[in-house]
């Protein structure tokens, strides 16, 4: 320590004072300024060995007499790596270090940074008398407060640590919980259950990651000698294999025909007419019906009101906020977050990572309506809100959070708001206003009526009452269609009747937020990290687009798991461990001794993984073998065509459109500003893959095409010769097979020939496993800075 | 161990097929059946592929494909036997 410069302005270190952490210094800063209105800010030069690291920032203000000195800790200072070295597995040593000692990619000022705030805590908080954490009041904050300090001064420190708890930035909420942490209450102490339940998902999520990764990259190592990054881990496992099972289904899928009658009416064209049995299987049936209504009228037998009450909606919490965030605004949850992160730390919302649908129980919703009815475009409903309820008595859901309310707004507004953190607070608020209404009414119409005995209807609905609807912005939109002015027994005019044949289509895809939801359904992870859990998937480019498919190699990952060791990307695994993590937060916030500790779960987890990866070693081979091919396939697909002929310097590949999900030639500059906008369209059926050969006629790249009844060649110039026989050649010959299409012809040789060829085999399970060749002793793993006696 | 018999897969697998193109294949043998129920049992084999290959209406999945083509080129080579 003895290399390092510490220069603090001599004001901040005159004792006593108090240690605070908070999170990140746009916190920090906000915590200070509202705590103090004259709270201080300061800087502290950290040098090393004559040269400055980094000038770190920090805020002195005093409350009530005591001095508080506040820092950040900008999000995790410290990291877990292997305690030992060796690339093998398994491996289930380790301990904690700052994120700038860990071995990765991470910028040089960055590390700086890190090491000199660490230095700077280390200094401030050994003279400190006592401590104060301000972090997010959630598990993820209580590791960073608590961890900070147990690293940086000793366990003991937590025994002089006070917790402020809030759900929001706003001055008076700041205020209460300052007050609490200063009296003796139980609510102004550092959550410890939180915390450990923190430390055990640190763990047992660098445990698995680390192990199972190794797993899968040594396997291809020992197979092929070759080198590439994969990975999973404890929660992406099993969610790339709802995203990997779902496209399975439709890669596999064969549609089914069927038929449907379409029928559009004379006076009203637009609207949709249904058959009453809906589609029909077969198409002799379906021949019969539309012969027997072809060319005539209908009669309306009967039509069916029915009034439906539609009640409020219960506030948002953030699964139901990132749900229709994507609904109304296409906002993926990650960026529902971040912007919900950023109005919660503009003081404008509540802390948004909840499960809550509850109003904390002495909100002010008078004050907090009058605020928010001062910026336009609220005026009026507040207005409204004010006249229609003499009590503000607002609904509320059943879901509720163990640290923090729904998502409301404040009583301070935004500061500035633009893009998604625009749309976002308006949903909040909308939401917050729809609360307070009355039920709305809906009718729904349904008019049934006959064509020569045949039954069909339309359907249609209206609001009659809009209720809260009125006040709930975008959430209020209905798209229902209303119904013209009916009467029974009245002729309903046919312009043209048609027989149609569809064909059945598998379960749509994922898009992120299904996915979400499908994980929250299966109690994957928790609301805090779900989405981002999301993005990592696809940041390790496991999946892509919107909807989200699997790229080969992330099926490849998932097949991998999936045949050598189920279990990691089994949910019950996932939902054990969850389910021991509340034994862990149970055991120490009820203070006995007996009960499940943190240490219980860590051997626990072990003993689970141990398991999985004897699995995986006694497969190795199989397991490299597989990958292997998976990761040559990938190549023969490689995106990357040749340099642009137009521009010169990029490259051409085949891009996805993220809106359209249609599929193109593109050059790689278009995304360095739209330097160069070359493109050229492709077929989108069939696999592609990459060709040497250019086009004879025109000497343009070529790609071969697979889908049609043989690989073709396609050359990339729409206007080639070649390529228009060919695409001329394909209409025609599908014009054809239409003709044959419905074949009414007798042809049971055929049949004959199929049936001889279609004997399926049985499948085979893969090879048993010899869970004896791997030999591993569980060593005690070192919990540093885990639990403390709660005496 | 044997390689997948579908072209450019080339997967390792004991039986004919790999596992996703035995899937596959037999979604398009059970499929065949419920092809017949629907337009009669007229349709032949080699019509019923055309279409699941050719037919933009029919959203095929892509290792459906693989074996649809695989299955047709059996019924061609052999009318040219
Ligand atoms: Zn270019
Ligand atoms: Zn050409
Ligand atoms: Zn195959």
């Amino acid at each position: 320590m003895e290399q390092y410069l510490i220069d603090v302005p001599k004001y901040v270190q005159s004792k006593p004072y108090t240690f605070g952490i908070a999170e990140k210094p746009s916190a920090a800063k906000r915590l200070a300024q509202t705590l103090d209105v004259k709270a201080k800010e300061f800087s502290i030069k950290v040098t090393k060995k004559g040269t400055v690291l980094h000038i770190v920032k920090g805020w002195l203000i005093t409350k009530n007499k005591e001095r508080i000195v506040i820092l950040s800790a900008l999000g995790h200072l410290f990291t877990l790596v292997q305690d030992g070295s060796g690339w093998q597995y398994p491996v289930y040593d380790f301990k904690w270090v700052p994120i700038s000692q860990a071995s990765n990619k991470l910028d040089q000022k960055f590390n700086n940074r890190i090491e000199a705030t660490i230095e700077a805590i280390r200094q401030l908080a050994n003279s400190a008398e006592k401590y104060l954490v301000l972090t997010d009041y959630d598990e993820e904050g209580e590791v960073i407060g608590a961890l900070t300090l147990t690293q940086l001064v000793n366990n003991d420190a937590l025994n002089q640590t006070r917790r402020l708890k809030f759900s929001s930035f706003a001055k008076k909420e700041i205020n209460n919980a300052y007050d609490m942490a200063r009296s003796k209450s139980t609510a102004g102490e550092i959550n410890l259950g939180m915390y450990n339940r923190g430390l055990m998902r640190h763990y047992l999520d660098w445990l698995w990651g680390i192990n199972l990764s190794r797993a899968l990259m040594l396997s291809l190592k020992n197979y092929s000698g070759r080198y590439h990054t994969l990975s999973t881990g404890r929660v992406q496992g099993p969610t790339l294999s709802f995203v990997a099972k779902r496209q399975l289904e439709i890669d596999t899928y064969v549609p089914i025909p069927r038929f449907k009658i379409q029928i559009i009416l004379k006076k009203y064209p637009d609207l949709a007419v249904n058959h009453k049995k809906g589609f029909i299987d077969q198409l002799n049936p379906a021949e019969k019906v539309y012969s027997s209504i072809k060319g005539k009228d209908g009669l309306i037998e009967e039509i069916v009101k029915n009034k439906r009450k539609i009640s409020p909606p219960a506030p948002y919490n953030l699964s139901s906020l990132q749900s229709d965030a994507y609904r109304y605004h296409k906002i993926t949850p990650s960026n529902t977050l971040r912007a919900a992160e950023a109005l919660y730390l503009d003081a404008a919302i509540s802390y948004p990572r909840t499960s809550s649908e509850q109003y904390p129980p002495d909100m002010d919703h008078l004050e907090i309506l009058t605020k928010i009815g001062g910026r336009a475009g609220f005026k009026t409903i507040v207005k409204d809100i004010f006249t229609k309820n003499k009590k503000l008595v607002p609904k509320i859901g059943k879901k509720t959070d163990p640290a923090h309310p729904c998502i409301h707004p404040t009583d301070q507004l935004p500061t500035k708001l633009s893009g998604y953190n625009k749309k976002i607070y308006e949903l909040i608020v909308h939401r917050y206003f729809a609360t307070f209404g009355k039920d709305a009414v809906q009718e729904s119409n349904r008019v049934n009526f006959t064509i020569d005995k045949e039954e069909f209807y339309l359907q249609g609905s209206r609001l009659v009452t809009k209720g809260w609807r009125a006040w709930s912005g975008v959430q209020g939109n209905t798209a229902k269609t209303e119904l013209p002015k009916l009467k029974e027994g009245q002729t309903l005019a046919v312009s043209a009747s048609e027989l149609i044949k569809s064909f059945t289509q598998p379960a749509p895809q994922y898009n992120q937020s299904s996915l979400l939801k499908e994980m929250e359904n299966n109690e994957l992870g928790t609301k805090a990290t779900r989405s981002e859990i999301i993005q990592s998937i696809i940041n390790r480019k496991y999946m892509q687009g919107d909807p989200i498919h699997v790229t080969p190699i992330g099926m490849i990952v998932n097949e991998v798991l999936e045949n050598y060791s189920p279990q990691v990307i089994s949910v019950e695994l996932s939902r054990e461990l969850e389910r021991m993590g509340d034994l862990v937060e149970q055991g120490i916030n009820e203070n006995s001794d007996s009960i499940f500790s943190l240490s219980d779960a860590i051997v626990q987890g072990i003993l689970h993984l141990h398991r999985m990866l004897a699995d995986l070693k006694s497969n190795e081979q199989q397991m490299g073998s597989l990958i292997d091919h998976g990761l040559r396939t990938q190549r023969k697909q490689e995106l990357i065509i040749e340099t642009c002929n137009v521009c010169n310097e990029g490259n051409l590949k085949i891009i996805r459109s993220q809106s359209t999900g249609k599929r193109f030639v593109g050059c790689t500059l278009y995304f360095d500003n739209q330097r160069c906008t070359n493109t050229f369209p492709l077929p989108q059926r069939g696999r592609l893959e990459k060709t040497k050969d250019k086009c004879k006629a025109d000497g343009f790249p070529q790609l071969r095409v697979h889908g049609g009844k043989k690989p073709w060649l396609l050359c990339l110039n729409p206007e080639c010769p070649i390529r228009e026989e060919y695409l001329k050649n394909i209409e025609n010959r599908k014009k054809e097979s239409k003709k044959k299409a419905p074949a009414l012809k007798k042809d049971g040789s055929e049949i004959k020939i199929k049936k001889t060829r279609l004997k399926g085999k049985p499948k085979k399970k893969p090879s048993v496993s010899k869970k004896d060749q791997l030999e591993i002793k569980i060593k005690k793993t070192k919990l540093k800075g885990k639990v403390r006696s709660n005496k | 161990m044997n390689k997948c018999e579908i072209k450019n897969c080339e997967r390792d697998t004991e039986d004919k097929f790999c596992t996703h193109h035995q899937m596959s294949w037999e979604a398009i043998n059970s499929g065949f059946e419920e092809w017949q129920n629907a337009l009669g049992t007229d349709l032949t084999w080699e019509n019923y592929l055309i279409q699941l290959i050719e037919d933009d209406a029919v959203k095929t999945g892509d290792l459906a494909i693989d074996v649809a083509i695989f299955e047709l080129e059996k019924v061609s080579d052999k009318k040219f036997d």
